[in-house]
């Protein structure tokens, strides 16, 4: 089956049309994860390229990912039954005292769109929320966001929760928001961290590489 | 020459004598350095009616001796408030402190960034409904037109447009969706304030590189903001826009907030230095605003790089 017009259909964002090609392409008997790694994960990539070099924007960005859920709601019920798995669970969140989510939201989508299983926990999330958390869901990262330099103190708590918690060596964490560089992420002991939405994806990525 | 006449004259690109005017849009010690916290819309909403002309009168007298002690041009106070009590308190500092201050007031009129629970139902619109949506952003505009007239004939010289349109990695809108959804509303409200014989300044946060021509073709008198870990540093706004825009701001918020005296005193001295278009046409104010938490001393420290400027150097630093 020809995938491109899936894979247009996500990158332009026409949800109408991603919905209506996957039901098609399943009712022909397309495997859903080729529909899936082949044309939905490779166009929300590009969604994410696109979005780095500034031709698509936050709405840009977020048409597409609706687009790619639209879809997704036809291929998850298969999906799971086939046993296919996902990249990975990400539990992500906005840190303790922190209401900001629109640059958490676009992580969260762009990792929904990479392939990845995310659990969001919202805003003004604590350091013991993100261990229940990690501890119920067993995922394999968390993603930390914070907008302000006077919550992005949060993170670092949040990994030490974590290591007191005996969590620590099971998950990769990963950090980003407007206040947050490199040189803080390694100072807090963060594994990753972006500066980018579609950026987080390839960071996660390398810290939970696929199994072979 | 008042601070008024000082901040009159840099808006209109005259140069003057002594240092660029000065004021803050936001200031959020009062508390620590006046020992009073400044009236907000939430108190302001809480009070009963019959309290409220007095809790103005309070605030009023605050932003007034604000304005003495540090050096301010204009009060910028009310700016929390709706547009009704926004005029009644510059009415307020009329009578405390006459024409010595510009009185400022603000409102929001255009499409920015949508809280995070609002931005599915816009994203809809946008993908669905433009024409609806086109329909929503006119009327949010007319309310605003209403704010301004108001406030124009409360006693507002200057009113500010207070809306955030970027990130620090970039506009939210699309270039071609902030011509379509943002431009014609904001030309609108800058043409209503001017109508009125007030200046017009808008504010936002972010790095807005991408649409400084776009915006540049609004009406306005200048900008405020001005970012330097969003990209938009002084130096390099200014040199996009020239002597088309009165630039407000330049001293980084954060450095103020975070870092210690000297670093506060470099940021100065760079705004100092970068801001003004031949001697004049800059505001000596913070990228955002004075944060909660910012040490007094280094604000103090930000005062002081201006008041250094002596008679010789003008009201700028050379290069």
């Amino acid at each position: 089956m020809n995938l491109q017009p899936l894979y247009d259909a996500v990158l332009n964002g026409d949800a109408t049309a991603a919905r209506a090609i996957t039901e098609a392409a399943v009712a022909e008997g397309v495997d859903p994860q080729t529909l899936l790694s082949d044309a939905m994960i490779p166009a929300m990539d590009e969604v994410g390229r696109l979005f780095e070099i500034n031709e698509y924007f936050v709405p840009e960005l977020l048409i597409s990912a609706r687009a790619m859920k639209s879809a997704l709601t036809i291929l998850r019920p298969l999906l799971a039954a086939s046993g296919a798995g996902s990249a990975g669970r990400v539990v992500i969140g906005t840190v303790r005292g922190d209401l900001h989510d629109i640059g958490k939201n676009l992580v969260a989508a762009m990792l929904e769109g990479g392939g990845f299983e995310v659990v969001d926990l919202g805003v003004d999330v604590s350091p013991e929320q993100f261990v229940k958390a990690v501890r119920d869901t067993n995922a394999r990262i968390v993603a930390i966001s914070a907008l302000l330099t006077t919550t992005m103190t949060g993170m670092r708590d949040t990994i030490g929760a974590l290591k007191d918690s005996g969590l620590r060596e099971d998950v990769k964490v990963m950090v980003g928001g407007a206040p947050v560089t490199g040189k803080y992420a390694d100072e807090i002991g963060a594994d990753g961290f972006s500066e980018t939405a579609g950026g987080a994806v390839r960071v996660a990525r390398d810290l939970v590489p696929p199994a072979a | 020459m008042t601070p008024r006449e000082a901040l009159i004259a840099a808006l209109t690109f005259q140069t003057a004598d002594g240092p660029p005017p000065h004021l803050e849009l936001e200031f959020h010690i009062t508390r620590e350095m006046f020992g009073q916290d400044a009236l907000n819309a939430a108190t302001f909403r809480a009070l009963p009616h019959h309290q409220r002309g007095d809790a103005l009168a309070r605030n009023a007298e605050l932003w007034v001796k604000v304005a003495d002690t540090l050096g301010w041009s204009a009060i910028t106070g009310f700016h929390d408030l709706p547009a009704d009590a926004q005029a009644k308190g510059m009415q307020r500092v009329r009578d405390l402190a006459g024409d010595r201050f510009m009185r400022t007031a603000a409102v929001s009129g255009t499409l920015g960034i949508p809280d995070a629970d609002d931005i599915g139902a816009l994203i809809s619109k946008i993908a669905g409904d433009p024409d609806g949506l086109m329909e929503e952003l006119d009327t949010l505009c007319r309310r605003a037109e209403a704010d301004i007239r108001t406030l124009a004939e409360g006693g507002a010289e200057l009113i500010f447009l207070v809306t955030d349109y970027a990130f620090h990695g970039g506009p939210f809108l699309s270039p071609a969706m902030f011509a379509r959804f943002v431009s014609p509303f904001a030309r609108r409200l800058a043409s209503a304030a001017r109508a009125h014989g007030a200046f017009v300044v808008q504010h936002s946060d972010g790095d807005l590189r991408l649409m400084l021509d776009e915006m540049l073709g609004w009406g306005l008198d200048g900008f405020h903001g001005l970012d330097p870990r969003a990209g938009m540093d002084i130096r390099t706004v200014r040199e996009r826009v020239g002597g088309r825009w009165v630039l407000f701001g330049g001293v980084d918020s954060v450095t103020l907030r975070n870092e210690g005296v000297a670093e506060a005193e470099q940021s100065a001295l760079h705004s100092l230095r970068y801001g003004p278009w031949n001697g004049s046409g800059h505001v000596f104010t913070s990228s955002n605003c004075i944060y909660a938490g910012t040490p007094p001393e280094n604000y103090r420290a930000m005062l002081a790089a201006r008041a250094a400027l002596t008679p010789a150097s003008g009201n700028s630093i050379p290069l």
